[in-house]
C-alpha cells in the first residue's frame, strides 16, 4: 500500500515538473515569436522612411505644371486644379524634367540597390508626365500623336463638370473663338475659355453635353492657319483632349469631384519605382505623391 | 516506532530532494525565457523616434538648399526628448550633401540607425541618423 502511494507519489510529481517544462518552453518559443515580429517592424520601419524620403524628393522636381488640390469638406467634393504651358512639340516636351529624373535614377540605384525605377511609366515616346488623382484615378496626361502633344484627361470615377480655359499667344477670331461643330446634347456641364493675346476672350458654357458621342470644338486663332482643336467623348466617354497643333497655349484644367471614396491624392503612376529588400522579404511599389 | 520514524525520515527527504530538483529546473527555464526576452520594444521605439524626426525635419525644410547645421541641432534639442541622443550625418557627391550633426554614439548599449534621401539645390543625397538612449 505505501509502494503503491510512493509510486503515485512519485509520478504526479514527475508530470509536475514536466507540465512546468513544458510551460516554459511554451512562454520561450512565443516570446521568441514576439522578438521576430517586432525586430521585422524595425525593418518595415526603415523601409518607410526611405519611402518617404523618396516621394519628397520626387515630388520636389519641376514638372512644368502647378496644382492645387481643394477639398471643400461641408459638400463632400475636390476642387482639383492643373495648370501648365503646353509644348506643342511631343519630342522636347518636359526635357528638364526627364533630365532631373535621370540624374535622380543614377544616383539613387547607386546608392541604395534595392531600389529600381521605371522612368518609362512618367517619360516614354507615347505618353509623358502623367498625373492621377486617387481613388478616383482621373488621369491628366500628355500623348504624342504624330509628334504632336496633345493634352489628355481621362475621367476614372465618372464626373459631371469640367472646366478647361487657354490662353494663346494669338489673337483668338473675335465672335468665333469656339465654335461647337459637333453637338451631341445631354447632361454634361463643360466650361471652356480661350483668350488671345488681345486679350479678347470667349467663352462656352455647354451645359447639356452628351458624353456617350464625340463632341468637337473649334478654336480658331487669327493669323494661324492652325485650328486648336477640343475633344470631348472621343477617346472615352468624359475624356477630354485638347490638341493645340503648333501653337504654344497656357492651360488650366479643373474639375470637382466627390470625396465619398476616400481623400484625394494627386501621384505620379504606382511602379514608378520599386523597394525590394529579399533578404528582408519586403517589397514595396512606391506610389510619388505630389499632393 | 523507530521504523515509523525512519519511514517518516525518508519521506520527508524524499520530499526535500523533489523539491530541490523541481525548483532548480523552474529557475533554469526562468533564466533563459528572461534572457531571451531583451526587451525588443525600445530598440523599435528608438528607430520609429529617429524616423519621425528625420521626416518632419525633411517636410519643414531643414535638409533644403544650404544645410545650417546649426538650425538642425537647435531643432533637435528642442524636439527630441531629453532620454535620446541624435547624430545625422548627410553624404553624396555634392558638397552641400556633406554635414554631420549631434556627438558621436557610444560604444556599448542600444544604438538604432536608418536612412533617408533628401535634395539641395543642386544634388541628390543620402542621410543616415543614430539615436540612442543617454
Amino acid at each position: 500500500m505505501a509502494n503503491i502511494k510512493g509510486v503515485f507519489f512519485t509520478l504526479s510529481g514527475f508530470f509536475l515538473v514536466m507540465l512546468v517544462l513544458f510551460l516554459s518552453l511554451l512562454v520561450s518559443t512565443a516570446l521568441q515569436q514576439s522578438n521576430l515580429r517586432i525586430l521585422e517592424s524595425g525593418s518595415l520601419e526603415r523601409v518607410s522612411l526611405l519611402d518617404n524620403s523618396l516621394k519628397e524628393v520626387i515630388s520636389g522636381i519641376d514638372n512644368g505644371m502647378t496644382y492645387t488640390l481643394e477639398r471643400a469638406l461641408l459638400d463632400g467634393r475636390t476642387i482639383i486644379t492643373i495648370s501648365e504651358r503646353i509644348n506643342p512639340e511631343f519630342s522636347s516636351y518636359g526635357n528638364e524634367f526627364s533630365a532631373e529624373i535621370d540624374e535622380l535614377i543614377a544616383f539613387i540605384e547607386e546608392d541604395q540597390t534595392e531600389i529600381s525605377f521605371n522612368k518609362s511609366l512618367v517619360y516614354s515616346n507615347s505618353e509623358k508626365i502623367p498625373l492621377i488623382v486617387k481613388p478616383n484615378n482621373l488621369r491628366y496626361t500628355h500623348l504624342n500623336k504624330k509628334g504632336s502633344t496633345i493634352l489628355t484627361i481621362y475621367p476614372g470615377t465618372p464626373y459631371n463638370t469640367a472646366n478647361v480655359s487657354l490662353v494663346f499667344p494669338d489673337d483668338i477670331v473675335d465672335k468665333k473663338g469656339i465654335e461647337w461643330i459637333e453637338s451631341h446634347t445631354g447632361e454634361f456641364i463643360l466650361k471652356l475659355k480661350v483668350t488671345g493675346s488681345n486679350g479678347i476672350s470667349d467663352y462656352l458654357e455647354a451645359d447639356v453635353i452628351d458624353y456617350k458621342f464625340e463632341n468637337k470644338f473649334k478654336v480658331a486663332l487669327s493669323g494661324n492657319p492652325n485650328n486648336v482643336w477640343i475633344y470631348f467623348g472621343r477617346k472615352c466617354e468624359k475624356c477630354i483632349e485638347v490638341e493645340v497643333g503648333t501653337v504654344t497655349a497656357n492651360s488650366t484644367f479643373s474639375t470637382n469631384i466627390s470625396c465619398t471614396e476616400g481623400q484625394q491624392t494627386l501621384n505620379y503612376p504606382t511602379g514608378l519605382y520599386e523597394i525590394n529588400f529579399t533578404d528582408l522579404g519586403i517589397f514595396l511599389n512606391g506610389t510619388p505623391r505630389l499632393l | 516506532m523507530d521504523s515509523k520514524n525512519k519511514k517518516a525520515f525518508i519521506f520527508t527527504l524524499d520530499v526535500a530532494i523533489a523539491l530541490v530538483v523541481v525548483f532548480a529546473i523552474l529557475f533554469a527555464s526562468s533564466f533563459f525565457v528572461v534572457r531571451k526576452s531583451q526587451d525588443p520594444f525600445s530598440n523599435l521605439q528608438l528607430i520609429k523616434t529617429g524616423s519621425d524626426m528625420i521626416t518632419i525635419m525633411e517636410y519643414q525644410g531643414y535638409f533644403d538648399e544650404d544645410i545650417n547645421t546649426q538650425e538642425i541641432s537647435d531643432y533637435i534639442d528642442n524636439n527630441l526628448h531629453s532620454q535620446y541622443k541624435m547624430n545625422i550625418k548627410g553624404t553624396g557627391d555634392g558638397k552641400p550633401c556633406k554635414f554631420e550633426v549631434g556627438g558621436e554614439p557610444p560604444d556599448e548599449g542600444t544604438v538604432a540607425s536608418a536612412k533617408a534621401f533628401f535634395s539641395t539645390n543642386e544634388d541628390y543625397c543620402s542621410l543616415r541618423y543614430e539615436i540612442w538612449l543617454i
